[in-house]
């Protein structure tokens, strides 16, 4: 790239804010002309909200950003796509049950003189904006037929179509098999050759520094480093994403030394554990005590497992045993009575946000904790302490549960399993969303439950987070266990490798 | 105060205020309203819709609905009374009435609750295992239902056992004017034993959590599939209580009863504050709801239009001109049209409230 090519895309000081927290801070971009920037960074660096601002989805962020010299401001996705940005988010946003002529032609639909849509002249129009890109399928079939590397692919056309000079690629390889994601990649060079200039977002290096021209390091909200692959190379990339260990912060562990391999008998084994389309042949055991760290990026099949376990998903195949006797994949209530309780991510999906801190804290285990005839006064007396032991603040068992902050919500989800047994605990990504002190308090509650016995499965796409708590820590890659770590020193940027596959 | 405010949500009191509005503005203006009579009025009149009410409710607070209690109540009427006018029993026209036997009596009356009871579990089950909305499978079991009356009865009208004439019209002298309607009393006792599950067992607090967040209930262990199932169950046995009920108060059993039931029912508990959207709610709420509307009902029915025009104060060309008017002298019709825009009033009123909760 020389310096005096003109610049299509350039973005000056873009800061964003939620409540307060800066997600991005004073933040430089520039994309020129036919190229393919990579953008990459660790979980929360920034790099997905700086895109959101180019495809207008985060209206109120504060900075300039020009395109072909005038500049612009982008304050909803329909004025980004006007101007010719065009996102494909990486849980795909077609609609499934529509036929791809209408999703590439959404919103768009090609009339007749009387008003109503032309479809033949849709059709063809899909066609040839698919043609345009070597693919040849049938455009009157429901889009959600096809696989997903199709859809990817219907997407992209979709951007095309619609006039986009500039493609936002938000982790498109992720659920793309080696063969699939080379066909994105020949795609995406013919492309460029076309001048269309794409922003690809990734947490697989190696696709980065085969498809891009130039990449950009986030880190912590910041912009690190831009520089062509040309003169870049893995490990100098891989440790501006991570940071100098001097200057990193000093809650974040970075390294860990794992312990050696209990030699207590293992109570949990899981043998073949598959689930098409998700994670494929998972096997592993457990023994008491231990915290299993399962490290993956997003979309690598780890945080699918332990919600297949919890037996709330799908049901997978493949055997579970607790304690030699084997565990129903398809019934949480039997899976709770065996001990092996969820703590999901989502909190709106594990609390009843209208129904009372009592109630939620109360609802596993009712009968043993309430008997037969539920009382008020029995319910609060029970709440009290065991909102003490979680140190739930406030800690009025009465309040409504949507009313906690993010953290302590995730006490009064994780308590109600204290009032049962506990003896597998699954875990994804607990503290998600929670600032260090909270984030500290729930990590102490799991240890805690560790240290009395329970297999804790804690499933993250954090490093530091299973840095600081696993005991062994197994590393997912597009659906499969590709590494399992333990009685070794571990460094982030060696799961950061590993989960690349 | 503040503490009131603390624990108690506009939305909240809202049914209650309008209850007090809705009594107060009869009482000032509608002769005849403060009466004992009224009272006994609108306890008879309420009881059938309290007894129906009572199980949507659980319906409702699961964010599922049951379209099909108007008919499922006016089918179970219908098999009565055609069991009723079997040989076996009263005979062509009930002309044994007075020698059946008790054993018979509670055959004729139980048979209807346990077809109820089955099509409820079946709504439920199909609900759940197909993963369509109550309101279509609902919809279509009230397709049902009242084909299947209309079959047995052959559109014709047929007489219902005395017990149940009794329980419908009968009631109970306390004192002065006042007599305790006897359904009235069945119905306190489905509303009571209906509140008593909702809020002291784990059914009723699985209804409550599987209709706050049906996810997290399941992720918590709850099966919220017979939850629901449950639910769709008792709503249809109410319902076919609430249709018997009915038919002992009309006396007889024919085809046209029961035609407003659903809405009336689904509107008394919207209007005491329980959720369409399921969570929130309750059977004290589902009571105000229904005296509510029934007082609205019955005070607009004894409401004489012609005779507050001439006592108002207003200048006396103006009420001449107004007596003539076709709204004052065909005001029967408006009626209907009146409760919709109360009840619309009071609808949209809540609602706002209840969206600005914390």
């Amino acid at each position: 790239m020389s310096n005096d090519s003109p610049l299509l895309l350039s973005a000056r000081r873009i800061t964003v804010r939620y409540g307060g927290v800066a997600a991005l801070s004073e933040v430089d971009f520039e994309l020129a002309p036919g190229e393919i920037h990579g953008l990459v960074g660790c979980n929360g660096a920034g790099k997905s909200t700086l895109m959101k601002v180019l495809a207008g989805a985060v209206p109120h962020y504060e900075g300039d950003i020009s395109l072909d010299g005038t500049p612009i401001r982008l304050d909803s996705p329909h004025g980004a796509l006007s101007r010719g940005i065009a996102m494909v988010y990486q849980e795909l946003s077609g609609v499934g049950s529509l036929s791809v002529a209408e999703n590439i032609c959404l919103g768009r639909q090609p009339r007749t003189r009387l008003g109503t849509v032309d479809w033949r002249r849709m059709a063809r129009e899909a066609r040839a904006s698919l043609a345009e890109l070597n693919v040849d399928i049938d455009v009157t079939k429901r889009l959600d037929r096809y696989p997903l590397v199709t859809r990817q692919l219907v997407e992209i056309a979709r951007g095309l179509h619609s006039g986009a000079r500039i493609l936002i690629l938000d982790e498109p390889t992720s659920a793309l098999s080696p063969p699939e994601a080379g066909r994105l990649f020949d795609l995406m060079r013919q492309l460029r050759r076309r001048g269309v200039s794409m922003i690809f977002i990734s947490h697989f290096l190696e696709d980065v520094l085969a498809i891009c021209d130039r990449v950009s390091v986030f880190r912590d909200g910041r912009h690190v480093a831009t520089r062509a692959v040309s003169v870049f190379d893995r490990s100098t990339m891989l440790r501006q994403m991570i940071g100098d260990e001097r200057d990193a912060s000093g809650a974040d562990v970075l390294e860990a030394t794992l312990p050696p391999r209990t030699s207590d008998p293992p109570r949990l084994r899981i043998d073949g554990l598959s689930q098409p389309g998700l994670f494929e042949s998972i096997s592993l055991t457990a023994a008491s005590g231990e915290c299993l760290g399962l490290f993956g990026f997003v979309g690598a099949g780890h945080q699918d497992f332990v919600w297949s376990l919890s037996g709330a998903a799908r049901p997978a195949t493949g055997t579970v045993t607790l304690d030699g006797t084997p565990v129903s994949l398809t019934n949480v209530r039997d899976a709770v009575r065996r001990g092996i309780v969820f703590v999901a991510a989502d909190r709106a999906r594990t609390l009843v946000r209208g129904a009372s801190i009592s109630r939620n804290l109360t609802l596993a285990h009712l009968r043993s904790v309430l008997g037969a005839w539920l009382r008020r006064r029995r319910e609060v007396a029970v709440s009290k302490p065991m909102l003490e032991t979680i140190g739930c603040r406030p800690p009025n068992p009465s309040l409504r549960a949507g009313s906690l902050s993010g953290g302590n919500q995730q006490k009064v989800v994780f308590g109600k399993w204290l009032f049962g047994p506990i003896d597998v605990l699954l875990l994804e990504e607990p503290t998600r969303g929670m600032d260090v002190h909270a984030k500290s308090e729930i990590m102490a509650l799991i240890a805690k439950q560790r240290e009395s016995g329970a297999i804790v499965l804690l499933a993250s796409t954090e490093p530091e987070l299973l840095l600081a708590h696993a005991t062994r820590i197994v590393v997912f890659s597009r659906g499969r266990i590709v590494s399992e770590l333990q009685g070794q020193t571990v460094t982030k940027s060696d799961l950061m490798r590993l989960a690349e596959g | 105060m503040k503490l009131l405010t603390e624990r108690f949500h506009a939305a909240d009191i809202a049914p209650l205020v309008t209850l007090a509005l809705v009594l107060f503005l009869f009482a000032v203006f509608v002769d005849g309203f403060l009466t004992m009579g009224t009272l006994s009025l609108i306890l008879q009149q309420g009881a059938v819709l309290a007894i129906v009410a009572a199980g949507l409710t659980f319906v409702l607070l699961t964010a599922e609905i049951d379209l099909s209690v108007g008919m499922v109540a006016l089918l179970a009427a219908c098999v009565c009374g055609v069991l009723w006018e079997q040989d076996w029993a009263a005979g062509a026209k009930a002309v044994r009435a007075k020698e059946v036997g008790s054993l018979t009596t509670i055959i004729v009356l139980g048979v209807p609750f346990l077809l109820a009871l089955g099509l409820g579990l079946l709504s439920g089950m199909l609900t759940v295992s197909s993963g369509l909305p109550s309101f279509i499978i609902t919809l279509a079991m009230m397709n049902i239902a009242i084909g299947l009356a209309r079959f047995l009865t052959l559109s014709e009208k047929f007489a219902v056992p005395p017990l149940l004439a009794t329980l419908g019209n009968g009631s109970w002298p306390l004192f002065g004017g006042f007599r305790l309607p006897y359904s009235a009393m069945v119905a306190a006792g489905v509303l009571g034993l209906s509140h008593l599950v909702l809020e002291h067992t784990r059914f009723g607090r699985y209804v409550f959590m599987t209709g706050g967040n049906r996810e997290a209930a399941h992720l918590s262990g709850v099966r919220t599939n017979r939850v629901i199932v449950g639910c769709l169950a008792i709503s249809a046995m109410t319902a076919a209580l609430g249709g018997l009920v009915n038919a002992g108060r009309l006396n007889s059993v024919s085809l046209d009863q029961n035609a407003d039931l659903l809405l009336d029912a689904v509107a008394c508990v919207v209007l005491g504050g329980t959720s369409l959207f399921g969570g929130e709610g309750g059977i004290g709420r589902t009571l105000i709801g229904v005296l509510t509307f029934t007082s609205l009902k019955v005070g607009l029915n004894l409401m004489n239009v012609q005779q507050l025009i001439r006592q108002s104060p207003l200048p006396q060309s103006w009420k001449e001109s107004w007596l003539d008017a076709t709204w004052v002298t065909q005001f029967d019709l408006l009626r209907p049209f009146l409760l919709g825009v109360v009840l619309l009033l009071a609808l949209v009123i809540h609602g706002r409230l209840a969206s600005k909760r914390p």
